[in-house]
């Protein structure tokens, strides 16, 4: 209870402080400080746990409640994240606790070092046990080294973010988030910049402004029932452009399609016929204004997949959202492109990532996910014989 | 479509009720056959099972992207997943909160019927979309029964929190192991496998909840109605995670709320 008491102590000292200089702000160095600062004592502490395990601080250093605490500490500096768009439009007050950018601020960082130190120190007590209780110790195995890959790699991590256009040439000079230049592993160049979409969907505008998408995809012949509206598709150009309010078939990347509706409510009486057009690089908006204030509208359709067609040094490659391109350490991931344009866009936005602590990280979470198995396959709760 | 799904789900709330009247009268005259209860429960998880499996081949994509979809998929995991605890663990008591669980939510689309498209955005084409979230509804649902036990025995007056207690060693495994995938996923997806995103905040508090509760199991059998309490409140923060955090003003800048169509 000394140790939690203790804790709490420093903790609340922190807080004290953060508020006081609420700009103080903690980052990790780059490496190999990171791996000193984060794996250095937290090795310390597992080796002195396991060197002299029943020592009252020991004990308290490894117990349960300081678990519990240091837990909580982390939730009670954090949650402000969960709640306000912290960074962006956060409620003043919280300068007054310190927690105006919690994840830079030192209480944070107290709690979380409070995990790893009782982690290590539990797990050194716990490499005496013997195998009875080896799924607990691989699990907070596997925490320990995903938290100490985090924290170190975060400190190491390189990321930088570039747009590349179609046809310009191959380059390899980044510039990272922290204003400092990279080269990339290969230089990089934009082929094509494919957006498929889906065909668009009807939306019905009611008088009070609460919109209603309908749930059919649209295109020759389709019919959809919107609000109690049926709406019947008459004509369709898959691909057209607006001019003097009427839409022309036009084919172009970045076109969208328009389509002729006749609108009858329940009993089959017509309310409305004419031409449904979404707002686009190639015409403005062709709507329908209803009776009751009513209005009916295609909608912008949807993206479907996107995926950039690059050359890295020489050779293509296909990055899509999921799939990134990983070259000698480094994976580059495709964000996005620009959105106003849709198709027609030429330029796509990349990111850079460097992080040599990601394997650290994904044995950590594979510890954790056996350890999790083994626990789920035969729970045990306390008070249960182990 | 959605006038079929509401009618399949209507369909399941009333097998799920009638099989709730007959668990009690079960509990009221013991030694009777539970046949009925048994036939309705099984009728209402194929009628909801049907029903994903429809959704899947007619929207041509998972149905998981809608807060309506992932409803179904929690009623219906909560009635199956209950049943399997149950069945492990050898009791009855499961019965009533699990088909209250799967009742409460199917209720919920009945009420607010969902629009269903066959759209799904790039981001969530991934061979991890799927498996995360449901091993994460999964979790929901078993942490569900649990909350949902532990309350109603914390206002009964009958302290005793060992099955909810049994119940969260098999929830949050499994709410571990959403976050797990969900990290893994979110790497391949965006380059960061943490971004403290708000919903990954909650999911993050979510899981401290629980951590902290586990930790602290063993004085806290000794003070069972606060057991009951902090157990039920648990389940709070997993609500707070799973739809509230869409009500939030963190919520501007998520990239992870479910659409609400
Ligand atoms: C998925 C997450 C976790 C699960 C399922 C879990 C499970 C458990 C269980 C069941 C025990 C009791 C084991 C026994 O008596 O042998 C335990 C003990 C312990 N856990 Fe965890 N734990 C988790 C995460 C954590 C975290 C994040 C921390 C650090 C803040 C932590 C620190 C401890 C400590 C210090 C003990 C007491 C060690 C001892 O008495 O020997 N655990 N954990």
């Amino acid at each position: 209870m000394r140790t939690v008491t203790s804790f709490f102590g420093v903790l609340i000292g922190a807080w004290i402080v953060q508020a006081i200089h609420p700009t103080l702000a903690l980052q990790l160095p780059g490496p190999p400080w990171n791996w000193l600062l984060t794996a250095g004592p937290v090795g310390l502490a597992a080796s002195l746990a396991w060197w002299r395990s029943e020592h009252p601080l020991v004990r308290g250093l490894g117990s349960a409640s300081l678990a519990i605490a240091s837990l909580l500490s982390v939730a009670a500096t954090c949650w402000p994240i969960a709640v306000f768009p912290v960074g962006v439009d956060a409620p003043h007050w919280l300068n007054w606790f310190g927690l105006a950018d919690p994840l830079s601020s030192l209480p944070f960082a107290i709690a979380m070092a409070a995990v790893a130190i009782n982690l290590a120190v539990s797990l050194g007590r716990r490499l005496r046990c013997g195998p009875d209780r080896l799924r607990f110790t691989i699990l907070h195995l596997g925490l320990l080294t995903a938290i100490l890959g985090g924290a170190a790699g975060h400190g190491g991590l390189i990321r930088a973010r570039f747009i590349m256009e179609e046809g310009a040439k191959p380059g390899d000079a980044v510039t990272a988030v922290d204003g400092r230049r990279v080269r990339l592993p290969v230089a990089l160049c934009l082929d094509d910049f494919v957006l498929d979409r889906y065909a668009p969907m009807l939306l019905v505008a009611e008088a009070d402004g609460s919109l209603f998408r309908g749930e059919v995809l649209i295109g020759s012949g389709a019919h959809d029932l919107v609000r109690g509206l049926q709406i019947e598709v008459t004509e369709w150009l898959p691909s057209a452009a607006v001019v003097a309010d009427r839409p022309v078939p036009f084919s172009e990347p970045g076109t969208n399609p328009a389509a002729r509706v006749v609108i009858r409510d329940v009993g089959g009486g017509i309310l409305g016929d004419g031409w449904l057009h979404p707002p686009g690089p190639y015409g403005s908006e062709l709507f329908l204004a209803l009776p009751g204030g009513r209005s009916l509208h295609l909608d912008e359709p949807r993206p479907q997949r996107y995926l950039a067609k690059i050359r890295a040094d020489g050779v293509s490659h296909e990055i899509t959202i999921n799939h990134p391109l990983r070259v000698d350490g480094w994976a580059i991931y495709l964000l996005s492109y620009d959105e106003s344009l849709g198709p027609a866009s030429r330029t796509a936005s990349f990111e850079a990532i460097e992080d040599r602590a990601l394997p650290a990280v994904y044995i950590g979470l594979g510890l954790l996910i056996l350890g999790v198995l083994m626990h789920l396959w035969k729970p045990r709760v306390a008070g249960d014989r182990v | 479509m959605s006038t079929v799904a509401w009618w399949m789900e209507a369909g399941a709330v009333l097998c799920w009720l009638v099989a709730g009247i007959a668990a009690v009268r079960a509990i009221r005259r013991p030694g009777r056959s539970d046949g009925c209860y048994r036939w309705l429960t099984g009728l209402g998880c194929l009628l909801v099972v049907t029903l994903l499996g429809w959704l899947w081949l007619a929207l041509d994509r998972p149905p998981l992207r809608t807060l309506g979809e992932t409803r179904i998929w929690y009623a219906g995991l909560s009635v199956v997943a209950g049943s399997l605890v149950a069945w492990r663990l050898g009791t009855t008591s499961l019965r009533l909160p699990m088909l209250i669980m799967g009742i409460l939510f199917l209720s919920l689309n009945l009420v607010f019927p969902q629009a269903l498209d066959k759209t799904l955005m790039p981001a969530l084409r991934s061979p991890l979309f799927v498996p995360h979230v449901v091993v994460y509804l999964l979790s929901y649902a078993v942490l569900g029964i649990s909350g949902g036990m532990a309350l109603w025995r914390f206002i009964r007056r009958h302290p005793d929190p060992d099955l909810p207690f049994r119940l969260v060693h098999a929830g949050l495994p499994l709410l571990t192991l959403g976050l797990c995938l969900g990290a893994i996923w979110a790497k391949e997806a965006w380059g960061h496998y943490w971004a403290w995103d708000p919903k990954e905040t909650w999911a993050l508090l979510t899981w401290i909840a629980y951590v902290a509760l586990i930790h602290g199991e063993r004085g806290l059998r000794e003070r069972p109605r606060l057991a009951l309490g902090i157990i039920a409140g648990c389940f709070v923060v997993v609500l707070m995670c799973w739809f509230l955090v869409n009500h939030l003003p963190s919520t501007a800048v998520s990239v992870h709320t479910y659409t609400r169509e």
